[in-house]
């Protein structure tokens, strides 16, 4: 009756703390005790080949401390290394007259003599044994002996239930583990497809999931720029480490865990940094509060494109699994990466391509007008050339005819005319004025067709690459002289401020001298009239030629003091045949020329800035492959 | 009497130089004649009553033969006969093309008489 209590009692312990061992444990030895009158009972579980403590209870507690500290061989010097070895109850009736029996002074010590030892067997293999001990002589009886069995097996199940338990536990816990990565990892996927080219949110979410999961207090993902590898997303730091952070250098190498990771192009982790010799990031290490360091490089093609970094406050090692996970969350970062490297280079060429098509439509509408430029100069040419051979007959009769006249009038003044004569001298006087009239409009066509010659048949010449500071001292010169030889008596003050950078355009340096002389001249003339107008003997006439480097452009400008341009005359000075000199003294060709050879022939810019008995000033730029990009052969 | 040949295809021209040189013509210090084509020109060369001739003006820019492919014919028929070419074109190409075909010189249209009445003086003075 006593008997089935007790059963009943470990039993109901048993179905009590299901998941506990020790209460069962604890509950069989003092049951067993209880029943078998014993003074100590003891359970022991296998460890390492050994058997140790596990659970017990005795009537000298001392005893029990020492067999705390016992390892228990299996073997036939003790009844419990019996039982293990044997895999049999165990008796020993009195040590100290067992010859096998080797703790005989243990046994003297503790006072115990007739012992048991029933093994714990759990398919064949004991799992552990559970050791009765009496202070007196007094050998266990069979009932005893079948009724510590009992218990032995009832310890048996309690353990094996433990065990499955703690697999189911564990099972458990591994599967929701896996299935928060997974959901986690479907999560950085989703954030992945829904922004694949905005790098900071797929970046951010990685980290932050790569953290949460790995179980780091925080966690970073650096990216290589330049030298260093900043950080570009981070989880869980301070304000004060990820300010520090951004002002360090982060370089490869022994120093960080990110530089062992990026040297040795795999994961790293180092237990605690603060008792890392090499560690040299002590002052990121004290701001960032961590101890436990895990470095995973983001790779491509075996190269390092990146680093997250995992840490954690307390020194706790990274398990397996976990630098696992966040491999693989350095594997998607690293193929987030390269997904936007691809697209954005993608995108680049694409703009390229539509770059370099616009180049081509312009240069063909440039070639188009070129062309249409060397037709009109053809053009141009004949016809100068089919009115100039008449027009020198008009030019030359009407000069024969002037002296024709002169001598008629002497030959009239001579004859006896009598009353006819006023009128006649007034008809040969109007005649002679037409045959002025006629000649001095005669030059003024024939300067007109000199001009479209120039303009036209002499071409544009060749096309190379000029020294454009050497060019525009060449015009300066060219034109000062020409002034000077074909003005008796004219001066001007010449300035000259050219940029020593200004360097080359690849252009057609004949049309551009002929631009700049065009100009110079204008300008000598605008400061010669504005001199003549004036009577303040304080006037200076000046013109200055600037250039400067504008990079892939040149600017020139060409400013004179003169009389200046007023606003009526600016907006058609460039139209063709528009001069506001007198008769003869322009052909109103210079700045319409000027105007297609800069804008036309160079693509570049000409503008003008005047302000009326000031100052006026051109300003032309042109690109550096000026030439190029108009790909002419033509004439302008 | 000296004889200077003018070779031009347009007609006006002897008109213009009637009326240019008339005085010398009046006075009789040389006769000029006309020739409208290069063909033309080169016949009135061999003539043997082209005997007085002392200078050939000749334009450039003539229907059929030009000035340049009648320059060496006039020369082999009469090297003693110096000629002058006439142009609308006072390009350097043009220039030493005559030149190197014998020219004695090379005037630009619209012409300057001042300056050819020069040249007809020089040869006047020398053929007489």
């Amino acid at each position: 009756m006593e008997q089935q209590t007790a059963t009943a009692e470990v039993l109901g312990v048993i179905s009590r703390s299901k998941f506990e061992l020790q209460p069962i444990l604890q509950s069989v030895v003092d049951t067993a005790m209880r029943l078998c009158r014993a003074d100590q009972a003891i359970i022991y579980r296998p460890q390492s080949g050994t058997y140790r403590f596990a659970a017990g209870h005795s009537t000298v507690p001392e005893y029990l401390e020492i067999e705390k500290q016992t390892t228990i061989v299996p073997g036939h010097g003790t009844v419990v290394g019996r039982a293990a070895l044997t895999r049999q109850v165990a008796r020993v009736d009195d040590p100290l007259a067992d010859p096998l029996y080797e703790k005989k002074d243990d046994a003297r010590v503790g006072g115990v003599r007739s012992m048991i030892g029933v093994p714990l067997m759990r398919d064949g293999e004991p799992i552990g044994v559970i050791g009765l001990a009496r202070n007196r002589v007094e050998p266990f009886t069979d009932h005893e002996i079948e009724l510590v069995t009992t218990f032995a097996d009832q310890a048996v199940i309690a353990i094996e239930n433990v065990r499955l338990f703690e697999a189911e536990q564990q099972r458990t816990r591994e599967l929701t583990e896996s299935l928060q990565q997974q959901s986690a990892t479907a999560d950085v996927l989703k954030v992945i497809s829904r922004s694949p080219f905005d790098l900071q949110t797929v970046l951010d979410t990685l980290v932050e999931s790569a953290a949460r999961l790995c179980d780091a207090d925080s966690a970073a993902i650096h990216r290589p720029d330049g030298n260093s590898y900043p950080y570009v997303a981070s989880y869980g730091y301070s304000r004060e480490y990820r300010e520090y952070m951004r002002e360090r250098t982060m370089i490869p190498g022994r120093g960080t865990v990110l530089g062992r990771a990026v040297t040795e192009c795999k994961p790293t982790q180092v237990n605690d940094v603060a008792a890392d010799s090499e560690y040299t990031l002590r002052e990121g290490q004290r701001l960032g509060g961590f101890r436990t360091v895990l470095g995973i490089p983001l790779l491509r093609e075996s190269a390092p494109i990146g680093v997250i970094v995992l840490t954690r406050k307390a020194v706790r090692p990274f398990t397996d699994k976990q630098i696992e996970l966040a491999t693989t969350f350095a594997d998607q970062a690293a193929i987030a990466i390269e997904n936007v490297r691809l697209f954005e280079a993608e995108q680049q060429r694409t703009q390229e391509l539509a770059r370099s098509l616009e180049e081509l439509r312009t240069v063909q509408d440039r070639l188009v007008q070129t062309q249409k430029l060397a037709s009109l100069g053809q053009l141009t040419a004949g016809i100068a050339h089919e009115i100039k051979n008449p027009l020198n007959f008009v030019n030359n009769f009407s000069d024969v005819s002037v002296e024709l006249i002169d001598e008629l009038r002497e030959a009239l003044a001579d004859a006896a005319l009598g009353k006819g004569q006023t009128e006649i001298t007034e008809l040969t006087d109007t005649l002679r004025s037409n045959l002025d009239k006629i000649m001095q409009h005669g030059k003024r066509a024939d300067s007109i067709v000199k001009n479209m010659l120039l303009h036209s048949r002499e071409g544009t010449g060749e096309r190379r690459p000029v020294d454009i500071n050497g060019l525009v001292e060449e015009a300066v010169n060219l034109a000062y002289h020409g002034a000077r030889a074909e003005k008796k008596g004219f001066n001007i003050t010449l300035e000259r401020a050219l940029d020593p950078t200004a360097g080359q355009v690849d252009c057609f340096p004949q049309e551009i001298i002929r631009v700049l002389l065009n100009l110079i001249a204008n300008g000598f003339y605008a400061a010669t009239q504005r001199k003549g107008l004036t009577e303040n003997g304080d006037y200076e006439p000046t013109l200055a030629a600037a250039t400067r480097n504008l990079g892939d452009r040149v600017e020139i400008r060409i400013w004179d003091n003169g009389a200046g341009i007023p606003p009526e005359v600016k907006e058609k000075m460039f139209n063709p045949f528009f001069t506001t000199k007198p008769a003869g003294e322009g052909t109103g060709l210079g700045l319409s020329i000027s105007h297609d050879v800069i804008v036309k022939q160079h693509s570049g810019i000409i503008e003008v800035e005047s302000r009326p008995g000031e100052f006026t000033e051109f300003r032309i730029v042109l690109p550096r492959a000026a030439a190029t990009l108009a790909k002419s052969g033509g004439t302008a | 009497m000296l004889l200077v040949l003018v070779v031009d295809d347009e007609p006006d021209i002897e008109v213009l130089f009637r009326q240019q040189f008339r005085r010398e013509l009046r006075s009789g210090r040389f006769t000029m004649e006309f020739a409208q084509s290069a063909a033309a020109a080169l016949a009135r060369i061999t003539d043997a009553a082209a005997a007085s001739l002392i200078l050939i003006l000749s334009d450039i820019n003539m229907p059929g033969m030009s000035g340049l492919d009648l320059l060496p014919k006039a020369r082999a028929a009469r090297p003693d006969v110096p000629i002058v070419m006439i142009t609308a074109y006072g390009d350097a190409a043009t220039e030493r093309k005559a030149l190197e075909g014998g020219a004695d010189a090379l005037l630009t249209k619209p012409i300057d008489f001042a300056l050819l009445r020069g040249e007809i003086e020089m040869r006047v003075e020398r053929g007489a």
